[in-house]
């Protein structure tokens, strides 16, 4: 009897050991990825048809796991106080990561790991990388910087149908959002058009901010006297803002201007209700077709010159700002994992036209053309409206994986829907350059990064004179600014001239 | 009277123990939540007002700062206007809410229909039992752009007016629909108030020629004047934390911070938020303690001048 | 409530009628603005975008309403029927053991020999003018493993001690007699409460619960804070708060959805109404049964007290 039991527990023994062995060399490192604020929030992919997560497991040998929150923020900082930080984490901007290494469970230091990411630094850019060193440290990594670039644009159709000309100053535009909201351009003998809204979900005046750009600069730059200055100080705003209110007493805002959601405008703009809005011309065209999947919101808009004013400056980061938890830094195993699929994510390897664009998944195809553009293009049999959407699974899964890496329009690469670009595409490039030849302001306020209470406690005075100022209900504009430097404005001066200085803008 | 317990077992200590052994096993676990969840948290609340969190150390591995809490909460003008809102909106609460119920309540006591008065009854408690969110509901399909009453105003040919925008509507639509919610339902205590008082009182008074309002003054009022001090005084003993943080959260909106933002508020969004534990922390201090402080004053008066209190 | 004799054989006079005018006019005012916007709300989630543009904005009762608001948010997603569940079990389960644990609790302080009766007691009042505060709350919570799961709805908020303090002075309050009997017979401490005391309180009971239960089911402030990723156990009140409150939700395009051109086009409001409706629809099913143990529990805590 005692003999089989030695036997037993012998072989016992043996059997959890082999496992152990092989667990050890068989378990892959678990990379989780998360995005503090992800721009496609849909539900991830099961597992099954999960064809982007197989690629990075098979790839890398590793289980990687993306998480996409719907409210990050939170999420993350209940993570972190309970020590399950995430591993690779994505941000918005540097002032919010920031917030969390002044918590101290970020990585310290990016630069021990730079040797092992040259390709991906390359396409970083030393600006940037300057910009993410703090005391000698860097904190973070980015894309190569590059944005959607957002204008003005202006339905066409309703121009044509009412016999309107392109407007060419503030009180042309007025007179055009008048009309587009008062003489029923879509001619269906109902009063459900309006010139503008703003969409900023009751806490801004959204989109409407960017008339500012007609006025001036409604940021911290740096003026002609060399000298930090903003809209708020040289009366700029003031100008927004009577142009502003002047469109709401004309009606020209709809009603729930003030209190509507980004999305829920998105669904409105698309279905027809709005003659003029700040958006990227691609991402109109493409958004508009694969949610109404017809084509009649093809040919609607037109890119609006800026007959005064510029547009305003190009970013000089990229976008999401990557960086690790400490905890995952003290890891080797997983940096070494994640330093590898840096190395390769980025617009100098074929995995990033993979992974960001869907290349070799799901019938896209790159074409390099001669110009040495990348071209990516899709089976338009299968996708019929131009759209790299609605395909059950894939473009959402690639776009969930890609919003980590993709730096957008930074990577050269425009997309259509045949196997080389067909007059469609080339006209809206067409239309994206016309954009483009507007003249922008100087990139200085870019190179800011202010104190996130400061700027709350100062926008907060703001947005709310501002609405009341629009409402009607308020109109002391100098009292206003006193508030504003008071709140808030007069620190951010302060920091704002510090900081041009460190970068040489304020000699 | 005397106690029929004779037995001695039930007298002595280990006598008593072992006889109540069974109820102390059923407050075994009220009381383990008690001291968890109520005791622990003030534990942390004292820790933690004199440190400044970090995430990295955690509750005891931050580093201490003393006071400093303590001074940004008194010399801050962003906290000191949380003070004012706070209890600006309790006083506003408390002048608003008082009248009103106990008009009521004497209106539904002399009532001579006893069937319109249970409708009316059945029907004012209702709005009590909806959650904030309800009510909040109500009153953004009321008073928003295209609610109700702007489209009234339309017809009428008049402007639209943003009720749920403005700051200066901020404070009517809250204090007003906390009233809607609650009036039916203070009207509960007066009446239990109005009904112990001797009918006798009425039909002397009425012999002797007092019209209703007479009556109202010398009989009604003086019944319930100990109830009346009572609930005055224990409204004032909540005075900073009847602000209905949770009816505010709702209501308020970045573009009324400035009169609607109050110490819960700021608590949720900017101790919660961004970690700002530990002045969220010395906050709470500082409001359980002066509300300890009214609770202990205003019982003392309630006992002086109504001869009730809590204990 | 003492109803009041009519008055026979007495004249009432001018003043007294005047004075009666007014109050049913002043009363029946008050009904009124009780009433409309639960009507108002009620008849919104019926209407459809089609009668609204037909009948103008002022219109109240839907002459052809429609089940569309309710359909869509069935059809959306589980998230409303969900929620529902939700609420209905954290409802359930709290009111239970709350009514259960300040019972036990005050029942224990009720003995008038128990030992430990005066600590114990100093313990509970303690909590009732002293507390921590939401942030220490909240990091005792997680601490304790509650964050994210179904049970931080209900333990947090476990025992109330006001509710320990009304049964306290409740069970002190019973007639000794019956007390002295069952102890005469050998009941035990066990058998007194749940054979004995109990069933002579069930008005107590009664309200308590039923205040307990009201409050669970409006709570949405701590599943705000409590629940972050674990979406499934949103409860209803904090599911119509993001509907209010977030002026994304239900509008996504980002692909999955159908494009509902007249979805679009049409008002949220039906749907946040017809979600309004469903959310308060429990509380008036039973409030008719249950508006004589309010009043009487009020009474008892309050009055008495």
């Amino acid at each position: 009897m005692r003999k089989y039991l030695a036997l037993l527990l012998a072989l016992t023994l043996l059997l959890s050991g082999v496992s152990f062995v092989s667990a050890d060399a068989a378990d892959p490192v678990r990379i989780e990825a998360f995005m503090v604020h992800p721009w496609v929030t849909s539900e991830k992919p099961d597992p099954e048809i999960d064809i982007y997560k197989k690629y990075f497991d098979e790839k890398f040998g590793i289980d990687y796991v993306m998480m996409n929150p719907a409210d990050g923020k939170t999420e993350l900082l209940t993570r972190m106080t309970a020590g399950n930080a995430p591993d690779l984490i994505g941000f918005n901007s540097f002032s919010e990561l920031l917030e969390f290494y002044d918590q101290g469970v970020l990585i310290e230091d990016w630069t021990p790991c730079l040797d092992q990411i040259p390709d991906f630094t390359e396409c970083m850019g030393e600006d940037q990388i300057h910009f993410f060193t703090r005391d000698g440290k860097l904190l973070a990594l980015a894309p190569r910087p590059g944005e959607q670039h957002w204008g003005w644009m202006i339905r066409k159709d309703w121009l044509a149908a009412l016999g309107l000309a392109m407007p060419t100053s503030m009180d042309e535009l007025y007179d055009v959002l008048y009309a587009f909201t008062h003489n029923d351009p879509d001619g269906n003998g109902e009063a459900d058009t309006y010139g503008i809204t703003s969409a900023g979900g009751g806490t801004g005046i959204g989109e409407l901010s960017n008339i500012g750009y007609f006025f001036g600069r409604n940021e911290w730059y740096v003026d002609e006297n060399g000298e930090a200055n903003h809209g708020i100080l040289t009366g700029d705003y003031l100008e927004t803002l009577k142009f502003i209110k002047k469109l709401y007493d004309g009606g020209c805002l709809d009603p729930n201007w003030y209190t509507q959601g980004w999305e829920e405008r998105k669904s409105a703009l698309f279905a027809g209700e709005f003659g003029m809005c700040w958006y990227p011309p691609l991402a109109l065209y493409e958004e508009s077709l694969g949610a109404r999947q017809d084509e009649v919101g093809a040919d609607w808009w037109q890119v609006m010159p800026m007959f005064q004013g510029k547009l305003p400056a190009e970013t000089i980061t990229g976008s999401p700002i990557l960086t690790v938890s400490d905890s995952c830094a003290a890891d080797p195993a997983k940096m070494e994992k994640i330093c590898a699929i840096l190395q390769v994510m980025n617009p100098l390897h074929e995995e990033y036209y993979q992974i960001c664009h869907g290349v070799d998944f799901d019938g896209y195809r790159l074409n390099k053309l001669d110009d040495g553009t990348n071209y990516i293009w899709l089976d338009a049999e299968s996708f019929p409206y131009r759209m790299r959407s609605s395909a059950e699974g894939s473009y959402i899964s690639c776009a969930v994986y890609a919003q980590f890496f993709r730096a957008t329009s930074a990577d050269g690469v425009i997309s259509g829907s045949t196997p080389e670009p067909d007059a469609y595409v080339l006209a809206k490039l067409a239309e994206l350059a016309e954009l483009n030849k507007n003249e922008r302001h100087s990139a200085e306020n870019k190179f800011l990064t202010l104190d996130q209470a400061t700027m709350e406690e100062a926008n907060m005075v703001a947005n709310e004179f501002t609405l009341n100022y629009i409402l009607g209900t308020d109109d002391d504009y100098d009292a206003f600014v006193e508030n504003w430097l008071a709140a808030g404005g007069e620190d951010l001066k302060e920091q704002a001239t510090e900081q041009f200085t460190e970068w040489g803008f304020i000699k | 009277m005397t106690t029929s317990r004779t037995l001695s077992s039930r007298h002595s200590l280990k006598g008593r123990l072992r006889r109540y052994l069974p109820i102390y096993l059923l407050m075994l676990l009220p009381f383990l939540y008690l001291i968890i969840y109520r005791y622990y948290p003030i534990v942390l609340q004292f820790v933690l007002a004199f440190k400044r969190y970090k995430i990295k150390g955690g509750i005891w591995g931050s580093d201490w700062v003393g006071g400093a809490n303590f001074v940004k909460m008194f010399t801050s003008n962003n906290i000191s206007r949380l003070f004012v809102n706070t209890i600006r909106i309790s006083v506003l609460r408390l002048v608003v809410g008082f009248f009103p119920p106990i008009i009521l309540s004497i209106m539904l006591f002399d009532m001579t229909s006893e069937r319109f008065r249970r409708i009316s009854q059945s029907i004012l408690y209702i709005p009590h039992f909806f959650s904030w969110v309800v009510i909040y509901g109500i009153v953004l399909v009321l008073f928003q752009t295209e609610g109700y009453i702007n489209n009234i105003r339309i017809a009428m040919g008049m402007e639209r007016v943003e009720y749920l925008l403005l700051r200066d509507y901020f404070l009517p639509i809250l204090i007003g629909s906390g009233l809607w919610k609650g009036l039916g339902w203070s009207t509960i205590i007066y009446l239990a108030a109005l009904t112990s008082i001797n009918p006798e009182l009425y039909e002397v008074a009425k012999i002797d020629g007092a019209g209703p309002l007479k009556r109202i003054w010398h009989v009604t009022l003086p019944g319930i004047k100990s109830v009346v001090v009572f609930v005055l005084v224990m409204n004032l003993g909540s005075i900073l934390s009847a602000a209905g943080t949770e009816q505010i959260l709702l209501f308020y909106g970045p573009s009324n911070y400035a009169v609607s933002d109050v110490i819960g508020t700021w608590v949720y969004r900017q101790g919660l938020g961004k970690l700002e534990y530990g002045l969220s922390s010395a906050l709470a201090m500082f409001e359980s303690t002066v509300g300890l402080m009214m609770v202990l004053i205003s019982n003392a008066l309630a006992r002086r001048f109504a001869g009730v209190g809590i204990w | 409530m003492r109803a009041k004799k009519k008055r026979r054989g007495v004249r009432l006079t001018a003043a007294e009628k005047a004075y009666q005018t007014v109050i049913y006019t002043l009363v029946g005012l008050l009904l009124l603005i009780s009433l409309f916007p639960l009507v108002y709300v009620v008849c919104l989630s019926f209407t459809s975008q089609q009668e609204l543009y037909a009948r103008g904005p002022l219109m109240v009762v839907p002459y052809q309403p429609t089940l569309r608001a309710y359909r869509q948010i069935l059809g959306y997603s589980n998230a409303y029927s969900t929620a529902f569940g939700v609420s209905a079990l954290r409802t359930g389960v709290g009111t239970l053991l709350t009514t259960a644990m300040s019972m036990f609790l005050g029942y224990g302080l009720s003995r008038k020999d128990i030992p430990g009766k005066r600590v114990l007691l100093f313990l509970v009042m303690v909590t009732v003018l002293y507390g921590g505060g939401l942030i220490p709350t909240f990091m005792v919570v997680q601490q304790t493993g509650l964050l994210d799961t179904f049970w931080s709805m209900v333990i947090p908020g476990l025992v109330n001690s006001w509710n320990v303090l009304v049964f306290k002075q409740f069970f002190s309050n019973l007639p000794e007699e019956i007390e002295e009997a069952a102890y005469i017979d050998g009941c035990g401490e066990t058998r007194m409460l749940f054979g004995i005391v109990m069933p002579m309180s069930l008005p107590v009971l009664a309200a308590l619960s039923l205040f307990a239960a009201v409050g669970h089911w409006n709570a949405w402030f701590d599943a705000m804070i409590y629940i972050q990723s674990q979406k499934q156990w949103i409860p209803l009140q904090l599911l119509l708060h993001n509907l209010f409150v977030d002026a994304n939700l239900g509008f996504s395009t980002g692909g999955i959805e159908v494009f509902d051109i007249e979805a679009v086009t049409s008002s949220s409001t039906s749907v946040r109404m017809a979600v309004t409706v469903i959310s308060t629809v429990p509380i008036l099913c039973v409030y008719p049964f249950l508006q004589k143990y309010f009043v009487k529990g009020v009474y008892v805590g309050a009055v008495k007290g």
